[in-house]
């Protein structure tokens, strides 16, 4: 199975630290990889990620040295390899521009402001992780334990069972 | 006041065949001067025909229109008993002709001839009664001319009281335009190490509890000690490094979880073998959980780095804060230049990430200055340079002093640059590169201005240039502090 991949881009080592270790609880499936950078982000994507699996889920700071992260997530949405990866910012500070510009050309799915509540941050990629899983992969079994159950298990109901039609 | 055309042709008549008057029938062309002023003259003349303009010359050697003769008025009137120099120059307005008599002949006559007073008496009274009220019209014309002159002025003293409240209104708006900026930028960077040290705190309580979960024996608290140090001492990675040792570790443990390889890969490479070698020589549950806890122990230790790291900054922004914010003290104060300067980029910070800063500051920049409102100086500075560049570009802070003590300060960027003809008008109040839609990211077009203002008023120049390689670099020349302040300088 390919994995689904959790993007994380923060400059600063302290703050993305923490927030891979408050989505450490997602890597049991989704594994998830770190970027500095807008650039080493690219990079991650094009010889990491998607060499073997999926990009799921990017969260992504916007004030970063460089690249901002809005005109990053804006060349994945462009890029049909990485276009249905759900796009979260999470940033002390966006001006209304460069979000409304996340919204309209990156889709942007949420907006997470530091500092922020790691609940919170947990049930934003969750949801988003489902949505991805139920949209893009057929076998959704193996993600049970992880994401969304309820939602996960509606859905598994609702398929036509293989003697059906 | 006119004369009958038939009554005066009379007087001509009259006068031109008394062959006693010695009077000359005298034509003018239009504009020809028939009396200049300060000139003397012996005659007076009858103006029977045509028009004369009089003239008087100002202080400054302007020519002003007083009046003018019309046919039956008398030139040369005002000089007949003194004789004195002309008062007035006589310039005909149109062809005319006019009867002159010798002066003296004229005034011999009027007390001599009988029934020369009785024909010429009339006119002279009726040209001293029109000029007469010609001077009290002129008196009216003054004294209405002063009145609505001075309430011209009134209103232009009001004009410039009220712009004065603009500009200052203006000032003020950009001020608070700055301040939200700053209060945007410290949001920012505040934001950051406030979320590493309350996340670090959340994590550090679980990991104490996995590490005290078990009763820990004397040499185990030796070991967890060293646990916790290596963990102090850990200097995050940079996301190359450590995805690349995290890809060794999966390789080396495919059974590991991922946030334990990831906790393994920050680890020192020889203490982690150490380590490795500790629990594969003897693989027994003990060393395992002595493993384990040992590895709860360094995340402790770098969750207690991170907190220091991150109040470390928290304090060094408020230190920045109060730097910069000393616009409260109005006072002048003998500082060094470079402090205000890096406060304003540590408070700028997020504006500035995008680009590259370099600062080269090697001496003392000592003046005498009001150091807040300074800081206002480099800020604009700073955010124009900001914004001349757009999204990506060098920054560049350079500062030295000259040999007369004076000192100098640069800001350099390599945005466009400023075209040789708008280098005087972007200092001017108002103006502005930037399209009236950007208005709200705070702009004016008063922050050069302000900085110009404030320069000058501690006695600088704030002028702009090209930069080497593009770009446009401003340059801030401030007087020193005074020898005393330049220990340096021996």
């Amino acid at each position: 199975m390919n994995p689904i991949y959790i993007l994380c881009v923060e400059d600063e080592p302290e703050v993305l630290a923490a927030v891979v270790r408050d989505l450490a609880p997602f890597e049991e499936k989704f594994p998830l990889e770190a970027a500095s950078t807008a650039a080493e982000a690219r990079r991650v994507v094009r010889e990491v990620i998607l060499p073997r699996g999926k990009l799921g889920v990017v969260v992504c700071d916007h004030v970063l040295p460089g690249e901002d992260g809005v005109s990053f997530l804006i060349a994945l949405q462009q890029d049909p390899r990485t276009a249905s990866a759900r796009k979260i910012l999470l940033t002390a500070q966006a001006g209304l521009a460069a979000t409304v510009e996340a919204l309209n050309r990156a889709e942007l799915k949420h907006y997470v402001a530091k500092p922020w509540n790691p609940e919170e941050l947990r049930a934003v990629v969750r949801r988003q992780l489902t949505d991805f899983v139920l949209e893009q992969e057929t076998d959704w079994c193996p993600y049970l334990t992880v994401l969304e159950a309820d939602r996960i298990a509606e859905k598994i109901r609702q398929q036509p069972l293989p003697g059906d039609g | 006041m006119s004369i009958p055309i038939r009554s005066l042709e009379r007087i001509r008549e009259a006068l031109a065949s008394m062959p006693e008057t010695e009077s000359v029938d005298r034509p003018f062309a239009a504009g020809e001067v028939l009396l200049r002023e300060g000139q003397c003259s012996d005659w007076i003349g009858l103006v029977v025909q045509g028009e004369i303009e009089l003239l008087k010359r100002d202080t400054s050697g302007g020519e002003h229109s007083v009046g003018g003769l019309r046919p039956g008025q008398f030139l040369g009137l005002l000089l007949l008993s003194s004789g004195e120099p002309s008062f007035l120059t006589a310039r005909a307005k149109t062809a005319g002709r006019m009867l002159v008599m010798p002066r003296q002949r004229f005034l011999l006559l009027l007390s001599n001839l009988p029934g020369f007073y009785q024909m010429v008496g009339p006119l002279l009274l009726g040209n001293l009664v029109s000029r007469y009220r010609r001077v009290v019209q002129l008196h009216l014309q003054v004294a209405e001319l002063s009145r609505a002159l001075g309430e011209e002025k009134a209103r232009l003293q009001a004009t410039i009281r009220e712009l004065e409240a603009t500009r200052n209104r203006l000032i003020q708006q950009e001020k608070m335009a700055t301040l939200g900026l700053l209060t945007a930028g410290i949001a920012h960077e505040i934001n950051n190490p406030v979320a590493s040290l309350a996340r670090a705190a959340d994590a550090i309580e679980p990991a104490l509890r996995a590490v005290l979960d078990q009763p820990i024996g004397t040499t185990e608290l030796e070991v967890l000690r060293q646990g916790l140090s290596e963990g102090l001492r850990h200097q995050p990675l940079q996301t190359e490094v450590q995805r690349e040792r995290l890809e060794q570790l999966s390789l080396r443990f495919p059974d590991l979880p991922r946030p334990l390889l990831r906790t393994l890969a920050q680890i020192q490479p020889a203490v982690l073998e150490e380590m490795v070698h500790y629990v594969i020589s003897h693989p027994s549950v003990e060393r395992k959980e002595l493993a384990r806890r040992w590895v709860e122990m360094f995340e402790v230790g770098a969750l207690v780095r991170t907190m220091r790291v991150a109040a470390e900054r928290i304090s060094g922004l408020v230190r920045s804060l109060k730097g910069y914010s000393r616009q409260d003290q109005a006072e002048w104060a003998e500082v060094d230049l470079r402090d205000g300067l890096r406060d304003t980029l540590v408070l700028f910070g997020y504006r500035l990430k995008r680009f590259e800063v370099v600062v080269n500051l090697p001496v003392p920049l000592r003046v005498r200055s009001r150091p807040g409102d300074l800081n206002q100086v480099w800020t604009n500075l700073i955010l124009n340079a900001c914004e001349a560049m757009g999204t990506h570009g060098t920054l560049t802070l350079s500062g030295g002093t000259e040999p007369d003590g004076s000192v100098w300060v640069r800001v350099q960027d390599t945005g466009p640059g400023v075209p040789p003809e708008l280098r005087e008008r972007i200092f001017e109040s108002g103006f502005s590169t930037k399209k009236p839609e950007d208005a709200s990211k705070g702009g004016l077009g008063l922050g050069l201005s302000i900085a110009r203002t404030i320069v000058e008023q501690h006695g600088g120049r704030l002028t702009v240039d090209d930069a080497p390689g593009g770009g446009a670099v401003f340059t801030v020349h401030l007087p020193g502090a005074g020898p005393s302040a330049r220990p340096g300088h021996a």
